[in-house]
């Protein structure tokens, strides 16, 4: 129980010098806010815990796999678990792949390309479907039309957005890089394809309203142009690049790159310093285990 | 529930606090959202209300893929019962210090629970 006292203040410590590293960092980067408004809406963690039981109990439903860091930890008395830290790796990005990143974010930064994102992501959904029935998929892009001419613009993102990472799921990450290279060579040809789409898809729905808008929409940003360049491989290539490129996205990417390209030195201090916070919160759990009453 | 857990490589922490504390746990990569845009954190501010981040705590609480709960002791006043009716050992629930107010031992759920059945004795 000492243990476990001595250890919160070592918390305590580490967690006061991880906020002021916080707090430089975000003086240094000025005007640039540093909150919850930076946090990516795709994120995926990449420090988990692995638990290991003590060595009396049986298959409890928090055991988990002989991960690596998992073997130093299960030595405790029976029935007890142990905390440790498991740390996934962070796939570093090709060149490529990091500009494309960042041309996303720029679309979905401005307010007015979250709609045509919508858009072309429901096209290009529509483009891969075509190759497999044209029934679904024309039925996701009339929806997605009526969800972007409708005032629910963000409601379709989410959607699509979410049967993009669903789709993804299945898909293998090498196919990404072969699609960079050439989504600039088919730029054009998918803004025009992307037009072209949405003008169906409206005639079949509605009148010029929607086209208008999703002109406008066309021509406001090039990262669409990317995504719809994205739709062009996949009808091109099959459905297998696009989800590729969507992977990317969805793939566990370093947290610090929400805040920007070039971040403060501060900004890594504190990243590392929450780090060394997080492993005393697991020694922190596995003493408090072991403290508290059996249950 | 085992084998889902092991596809994971590892469970995730939740976490309950502040902004700026969430933003450091979410730098070091705690942060997760599925594809039910389900979050495994909460900021609380001011406006944050009791019911909410009881709510949350519960959610969180009865995921199978969290395996310990990270709640700074100021949120953690806020929703004391919820806590203490907790007994599950998965997932654990920890207390963290809060940034404005240090860590108060008399607070802990956890170390008040060990000295009634302590200090009984």
């Amino acid at each position: 129980m000492q243990e476990y006292v001595e250890l919160q203040g070592k918390l305590q410590e580490q967690l006061k010098q991880g906020l002021m590293s916080l707090a430089r960092a975000r003086y240094s980067m000025g005007g640039r806010p540093v909150g919850q408004d930076q946090y990516d809406p795709t994120m995926v963690a990449t420090t988990r815990c692995m638990v290991s039981p003590g060595s009396g109990s049986g298959s409890g439903p928090g055991s988990s796999a002989a991960g690596p860091s998992g073997q130093a930890a299960g030595k405790d008395a029976a029935g007890r678990r142990s905390f440790t830290v498991h740390h996934i790796a962070i796939p570093p990005p090709p060149a490529c792949a990091a500009a494309a990143d960042a041309g996303d974010g720029k679309a979905n930064g401005g307010g007015g390309a979250g709609s045509s994102s919508a858009a072309a992501a429901a096209a290009a959904a529509a483009a891969g479907g075509s190759g497999r029935g044209a029934g679904a998929s024309a039925g996701r892009t009339k929806q997605a039309a009526a969800g972007k001419a409708g005032s629910g613009k963000t409601g379709g993102k989410d959607d699509t957005a979410g049967l993009e990472d669903a789709l993804m799921e299945e898909l293998d990450l090498e196919e990404e890089e072969e699609e960079e290279w050439e989504e600039e060579a088919e730029l054009r040809e998918a803004q025009a394809l992307l037009r072209r789409l949405r003008m169906e898809a409206e005639a079949a729905q509605r009148g010029g309203a929607a086209a208008g808008a999703s002109g406008a929409g066309a021509d406001g940003g090039k990262a669409e142009g990317a995504e719809g360049a994205e739709a062009e491989a996949k009808v091109g290539a099959g459905l297998q690049r696009k989800r590729g490129t969507r992977r990317a996205a969805a793939a566990p990417r370093d947290p610090l790159q929400w805040f920007g390209v070039m971040v403060p030195p501060a900004l890594r201090e504190a990243q590392s310093e929450f780090a060394a916070v997080v492993e005393t919160c697991l020694q922190l759990a596995t003493t408090a285990q072991r403290v508290r009453p059996v249950a | 529930m085992a084998a889902q857990v092991m596809n994971n490589e590892g469970m995730l922490l939740a976490v309950l606090a502040d902004e700026d504390t969430i933003t450091g746990f979410l730098l070091a990569g705690v942060g997760n959202v599925d594809l039910r845009k389900k979050r495994n954190y909460l900021v609380v501010d001011s406006k944050t209300s009791a019911r909410a981040i009881e709510q949350a705590f519960k959610e969180f609480a009865a995921r199978d893929d969290i395996a310990v709960i990270l709640i700074s002791q100021q949120v953690a006043g806020q929703i004391r019962n919820v806590i203490e009716a907790h007994n599950r050992p998965i997932p654990a629930v920890l207390e963290i210090p809060s940034k404005d107010c240090p860590y108060d031992p008399n607070q802990d759920s956890l170390l008040t629970r060990v000295k009634h059945i302590a200090g009984f004795n």
